[in-house]
């Protein structure tokens, strides 16, 4: 990437500025510092969980008590063992019950999440002041081992950590299951549609984000000695959260500010004697004012700007210009042609058709949105599904992809059923759809994106389909592209996941006449390059007549006609009941 | 066991009403209010001030009432203000930033220790079928009924009801109609935080608690509410009584009574497995 240099540097200087601090300052100080580490470790949890899976957590200091508590007893029952492993084994300890809690909430989303974050950070709180942390009752603190009795070790040893664990999310966070945790905030049946395991993803953030705060309990223990509940209750574990959402602490300066902020505020009000709580009211302030304005936290945004002017001159759209057959044929289709050929071969034996529903019926109540529908897609064709508003072509889109909690009917895929699996098997099985609404994640880069949806199919078709829709460099953020382009983009990434059918809904919506016009023709193109359907679901008829081959037309539910384009579209029976009133408005 | 159930029936009474404010702000002005127990902590805490200071009942608790309702109407203000447009998440942490604005208040005005609290209700109990039943425990019950009874009439039968649910479904449509979407927001705030004050003042003067235990009494109205899906009133009244319920019977047994307090978090975790055992997906397309 292109901010790869300047961020060394960057990293680079800032070591030298700890390691100094570490050396120079009155121990005072360096033990200030080590909290702020410490507070960090806690606030990039919170980035992970509540900015990054989008999970509310109040209960992020509930897991540090428990990795507090682990620490402070195995510093009791094992007095030889070095500090450092203690602290990890307190991390890993507390692991397993995120874990559980995400496990246990597969199905809960949103600010009812939050609801059980707080349950548990209530519960646990209760339970805690019941008895007390090991050792407070004897009066035998955590000592951490040597070195880390000093000040200064246990600074290097915090700050480390916090390093060390900040490099790990990172990596991870550009890793397909990571880019999950942002599918997933965006949207759920989004992030499924791609291929992502939603229940997973959000119970690993979980996990995650109680192993990091585990860690950071440890290191409590060992920085106070005797560790009481009132570090950990829950309205510590707000406080907590709203600095994060403050700073932006789904980046590593965000969290670091966050530990300053928690941190230093007190010591700064305690100089000028002012209450010490006033910290935590400046703090909701401050969080308040974030939220007003949108758009992330402190350094979150100053990261955004630096984006910003980093592709102030890059390209961020996807120009798709109209072209000619053979470009397509011999720019894209070459590095996927092995592939198409051994794919033809097999449909040729299969004899199924790609997509076959059957009697498909779904209702609402009692109203009954489709009514014994049957639709057949051909392997490399594209098909076309026209009707009104409220025909119910979005639902059958639904009901396809497995989006739909009961339908009557069979839906088969290479003439298996497909009835039993879920919208995520559906997807890795090779049905992709796009949405009428734009899906794609603003937060991650267009490479990212595409290393998504890909998924198991690896990246190696993503060249193809990059110069097939002519998107913009890899390293963009899709936040930077118009709505025209995200749309486009969707599309890309479906196809970088090597289908058998993408089914599309309404994909010129947004786009301008020309670029409308150039779409339909990559869309017409689809099957050859790529080897794969498409139902194809669009009000421009235009559009619907350079794109498609065939065409089913839906009306109240009902299937009306189906055919070749040019025969069903010049039907004056589908003019008088579709196509006129089109044609009218 | 019987007597710790009733008796655990005020506390209950206390979570089914902030349950039910809970549930009709979310439903009404789109918002999970996490400070609903420190609106009604700050009132009551206003009333038993006052009370301390030799003014008459009658007059602090209409004071109580009266701060407590300004300050919710205040704060939905606020956060309709600042806050209309963002997400629900946004909009949430936004409540979490309004508790701990009242925690700090709150430890500011009237400290950390718990105080006496005077009862509204005269000390009286009478005997039904060999369990003692307090006269508190009758009224709380009977204010609960009405005021989710009134609101669940008020939401379904009146043009005021279906002007607010609108207004949660589409708050920008329906500004365009004309409706002061903002001015509806604020009055729904200002009756929750009147009646937060009503619940804490009936369950103050069995527990004593601090302003801050007083506010995290949101915890188990918040599972109540969550139990119907922040949507039924019903469900959560009923859910509201059954925890109460649950901890005073807990109270009753060795071994549990220190944690009965866990209990909300437990019967949560329980019942969502149970009620979301079926996939549900998020928003439309």
């Amino acid at each position: 990437m292109r901010l790869g240099k300047p961020t060394h540097l960057g990293g680079g200087l800032f070591l030298l500025v700890l390691v100094t601090l570490g050396l120079i300052l009155p121990t005072y100080w360096v033990y200030l510092l080590s909290t702020v580490a410490i507070t960090a470790i806690i606030a990039r949890s919170i980035g992970l969980v509540t900015h990054q899976a989008g999970i509310i957590t109040l209960c992020q200091m509930s897991f540090a008590a428990l990795g507090g508590w682990a620490v402070s007893y195995l510093a009791i029952a094992w007095p030889t063992a070095p500090f450092p492993l203690l602290v990890l084994i307190g991390g890993t300890v507390t692991a397993p019950v995120g874990l559980l809690i995400g496990i246990a909430t597969t199905r809960v989303r949103g600010v009812e999440l939050a609801v059980v974050t707080v349950g548990f950070a209530t519960a646990l709180d209760l339970v805690l002041r019941q008895g007390s942390f090991p050792g407070v009752g004897e009066g035998t603190p955590v000592i951490p081992s040597a070195p880390f009795d000093d000040p200064r070790w246990f600074f290097a040893l915090a700050w480390a950590l916090l390093i060390v664990l900040q490099i790990g999310i990172r990596a991870l966070s550009r890793s397909v299951h990571g880019l999950g945790w942002t599918a997933v905030r965006v949207s759920e049946r989004a992030a499924a549609a791609l291929g992502v395991r939603v229940g997973g993803t959000k119970t690993s953030a979980f996990a995650l984000g109680a192993l990091f705060a585990g860690i950071a309990g440890g290191l409590l223990a060992g920085q106070y000695g005797l560790l009481t509940t009132a570090v950990f209750t829950p309205l510590t574990s707000m406080v907590h959260l709203v600095t994060a959402v403050l700073c932006g602490a789904s980046v590593f300066g965000g969290a670091v500010l966050a530990g300053v902020f928690v941190v230093f505020i007190p010591e700064l009000l305690r100089r000028i004697g002012l209450p010490l709580d006033a910290a935590n009211a400046l703090l909701a302030l401050g969080a308040f004012d974030v939220l007003r304005r949108g758009g992330g936290g402190l350094v979150e945004k100053l990261n955004d700007q630096l984006q910003e002017r980093a592709f102030r001159n890059t390209r961020v759209t996807c120009q798709l210009l109209p072209v000619s057959d053979e470009r397509l044929q011999v720019g894209a289709m070459q590095p996927d042609g092995a592939a198409l050929q051994g794919e033809t071969v097999k449909h040729q034996t299969l004899q199924a058709a790609c997509l076959h529903v059957d009697n498909l019926t779904v209702a609402f109540g009692d109203h009954r949105v489709l009514e014994a529908v049957n639709l057949t897609v051909e392997h490399e064709e594209v098909h076309a599904l026209i009707g009104p508003n409220g025909a119910g072509k979005s639902t059958l889109v639904d009901a396809v992809t497995g989006f739909l909690p009961s339908y009557e009917g069979r839906v088969s895929l290479d003439g298996k059923p497909i009835e039993r699996f879920g919208p995520r098997e559906r997807a890795r099985l090779g049905i992709r759809r796009t949405f009428q609404h734009v899906h794609a994640i603003d937060a991650i880069t267009v490479e990212n994106y595409l290393k998504l949806a890909a998924g198991a199919a690896g990246s190696e078709r993503i060249p193809a389909v990059r110069e097939f829709l002519d998107l913009p460099d890899g390293g963009v953020p899709i936040r930077l592209m118009d709505v025209g382009s995200r749309r486009i983009l969707e599309i890309a990434g479906a196809l970088a996941s090597k289908p058998e059918i993408l089914l599309l809904d309404e994909p010129a919506a947004g786009l301008g006449e020309a670029e409308s016009r150039a779409l339909a023709e990559r869309v017409r193109q689809i099957p050859a390059v790529f080897g794969c359907a498409v139902l194809l679901i669009e009000h421009d008829m235009g559009f619907v007549r350079v794109a498609s081959t065939r065409v089913t037309i839906l009306d109240d539910g009902r299937l009306l006609t189906s055919g070749a384009v040019s025969e069903v579209l010049d039907d004056p029976r589908v003019i008088a009941a579709y196509l006129g009133q089109e044609t009218a408005s | 066991m019987l007597d710790g159930i009733i008796s655990g029936l005020v506390s209950g009474s206390t979570y089914a009403i902030l349950a039910v404010c809970v549930v009709v702000l979310y439903r009404l002005v789109g918002v999970l209010n996490f400070g609903q127990a420190a609106l009604g902590a700050l009132g009551a805490y206003v009333c038993y001030a006052l009370v301390g200071a030799e003014v008459s009942l009658a007059l602090a608790v209409f004071c109580g009432l009266a701060v407590a309702s300004v300050t919710a109407g205040f704060s939905g203000w606020v956060l309709a203000r600042w806050l209309g447009e963002p997400s629900a998440i946004a909009r949430s942490v936004g409540t979490v930033v309004l508790l701990i604005l009242l925690l700090t208040a709150g430890f500011r005005l009237f400290g950390d220790s718990p105080r006496a609290m005077p009862s509204l209700v005269p000390e009286a109990s009478f005997d039904l079928g060999g369990v003692r039943v307090s006269l508190s425990t009758v009224i709380a019950l009977l204010v609960t009924i009405a005021i989710a009874g009134v609101l669940s009439l008020l939401l379904r039968y009146t043009q005021l009801g279906i002007r607010l649910e609108a207004m949660s479904e589409r708050p920008l449509t329906v500004q365009l109609l004309g409706v002061n979407s903002r001015q509806l927001a604020v009055g729904v705030w200002a009756a929750t935080g009147l009646l937060s004050t009503l619940a804490m003042l009936l369950i103050a003067p069995t527990r004593n608690p601090t302003f801050e235990s007083m506010s995290f009494l949101v915890v188990p109205a918040l599972v109540a509410g969550l139990l119907g899906a922040f949507s039924n009133v019903w469900i959560a009244v009923a859910s509201g009584l059954a925890i109460g319920a649950v901890e005073g019977a807990g109270a009753r047994i060795e071994g549990l009574a220190d944690y009965r307090g866990a209990i909300p978090f437990a019967i949560i975790i329980v019942a969502l497995i149970w009620l979301r055992r079926r996939e549900v997906w998020d928003a439309a397309r």
